[in-house]
Formats: structure tokens, sequence, C-alpha cells
């Protein structure tokens, strides 16, 4: 997002990026990186491949401001926000309550007025694990769908805390929020989050 | 902190819950916020699943790499090379 900004200030030293020693000076981080986000080899190749192709085509728009390799750090983060995005319609389902709650304070969804669970959105033990492969890909696509049920504050502030691992103070300045209401939102996201995944996938 | 409930020394599963989520962010906590959430803990099976779930899917969320080190084939690398010059060069 931040590569597709025009530049506010041109720089009088320009530094120009060098496509040529990509692939042998990045190639290995950022691949690794895509691995630990998306948990599939094969999706993690296509999309370090999608993200070199990006950055040749946006090469004049590298400016030197960062490194060459933040840079593209930030356009295959960007190309992994875009896949979970068009990868949303996983079929995955919440109450027809929790839906209806929709952004109103899903909090009353889960606790009683004296603020403790109610019985029947209560935590329960986790039966099934991910074990094998196979289990891992299913998994992350359950994630996926559950992330993608989050509001939408929930979601951004998830995918600037996960994917970009951005800190807290950095999150609450790009989003102008307090940090009392980013905890908030966290711990909401949280329980929408973990009732998801309990419903989806941990309790078959 | 939040709710329309009355406090006591201990907090409820609202607010345990919302004190371990700091905690397992690594937000600092009060000594009193500390140990009202230990004590919470203590005494109910509810926080305590979600305080070990929701370690678990912060993990999830944030590094799915394997144990092992893991990089691209060789052959991936020279395919991804070839394809750079060849777009240089147009």
């Amino acid at each position: 997002m931040q590569i597709e900004k025009p530049p506010t200030t041109v720089q009088a030293s320009m530094t120009t990026a060098n496509p040529t020693r990509w692939v042998k000076l990045y190639a290995d981080d950022l691949f690794k990186f895509a691995v630990a986000k998306v948990g599939d080899n094969g999706l993690a190749q296509d999309l370090v491949q999608e993200a070199f192709l990006s950055a040749l085509q946006a090469q004049e728009q590298f400016r030197g401001e960062s490194s060459e390799k933040t840079w593209l750090m930030a356009i295959l983060k960007n190309k992994i926000i875009d896949h979970f995005r068009k990868s949303s319609k996983v079929p995955v389902t919440i109450s027809i309550e929790e839906d209806k709650a929709g952004d109103s304070d899903p909090h009353h969804f889960f606790f009683n007025e004296k603020g403790h669970w109610r019985r029947e959105t209560a935590p329960k033990a986790w039966v099934s694990g991910i074990s094998s492969q196979q289990d891992q890909v299913d998994f992350f696509t359950i994630l996926r769908g559950c992330m993608n049920k989050l509001t939408s504050i929930g979601k951004r502030v998830f995918d600037l805390k996960y994917l970009e691992e951005k800190e807290s103070a950095d999150i609450c300045k790009d989003l102008s929020i307090s940090s009392s209401n980013y905890w908030v939102i966290i711990h909401r996201a949280k329980l929408q989050l973990r009732a998801c995944l309990e419903k989806n996938w941990f309790s078959n | 902190m939040m709710g329309t409930h009355k406090h006591t020394w201990m907090p409820c599963c609202k607010d345990a819950t919302m004190l371990a989520e700091k905690q397992l962010q690594h937000q600092p906590l009060s000594f009193g916020q500390r140990m009202g959430l230990r004590l919470h803990l203590l005494f109910c099976i509810f926080c305590r699943r979600y305080v070990m779930q929701s370690r678990a899917i912060d993990k999830y969320l944030g590094d799915r790499t394997p144990q092992t080190e893991i990089t691209p084939d060789e052959s991936v690398k020279l395919q991804w090379e070839a394809m750079i010059a060849e777009r240089i060069k147009k």
C-alpha cells in the first residue's frame, strides 16, 4: 500500500533498484516469510514470484527511502493480504445470534451482566488437533475464513499485528485509535476468532 | 475497566480474559492486575482454557514456519532469476 502512493519528496540522490541481485540476496527471506504466513510452500512460491513481478513494474518508484529488502517485503505483504482477501469465500459458520450482533458489542454475547462466561459460549476443551500436512492446509483455510468474519476494524488490526508485524503503538497511530480502544478491539476479535475456530475446527 | 457489574478484588471473566490478552501481547500489568488474574485463573476453568487457546491462536496467526529451516528450491530460484532477466531486457 505504501508503495503505491506517489512520493512526496524526491530525493536529490536517487538510489535505484537492482533486480539482477534480488533472487540471490532476498529470495530466501521473502520465501521464509511467505511460508510462515500462508503455511503452504507452493502458494508461498507463487506469492514471492508475484511480488518480484510487481516490484519489476514498480522499479522507478523505488527511491531508496527504505532498504531494497524492506521495499520488496512490503510488496510481498501486500500480495499476501490480497491473497487472503480473495480467498475469503471459505464456508465457515458462526452462530446466528453472533452474526446478528454484527458490529455491536459482542461482549454481551460471550459474557453475562456479571461479566462471567455464558454457559453456551464459554470455551470448551478442544478435541481435534492439527496433525497431518493436509490438516495444516485445511486448518489455515478455516482460520482465514474466521478472520474474514471479524469486524472490519478487528481484521485491520489483526492484519497489521500478525502479518505486517507492527508494534501496538504504531498500529494505534496508523489507525488513530487510543491504546485502550486498541485492547478492546484485540480482545473482541480474539473472542470471536476463538469461538469461530472452536465451532468450525476444534469441536469435530 | 468497563462493564456495569460491580468489581470485587477478583476480576470477572470478561476482565480476566482482557488482562490475559494484554499479558500475551507483552503489555505490562500492574501488580494488582497480575495477582487478580492469577487468582481468577486458579478458580476458573473457562478462562484457563481461553488463555491456552488464545496463545495457540497467536502462534497460528504469527508464525507457521515448520521447525526445519526452509528455503525455495534452487530450480525455483533459477526460474525467478531467468524471469527477472527476461523482463529487464524488454
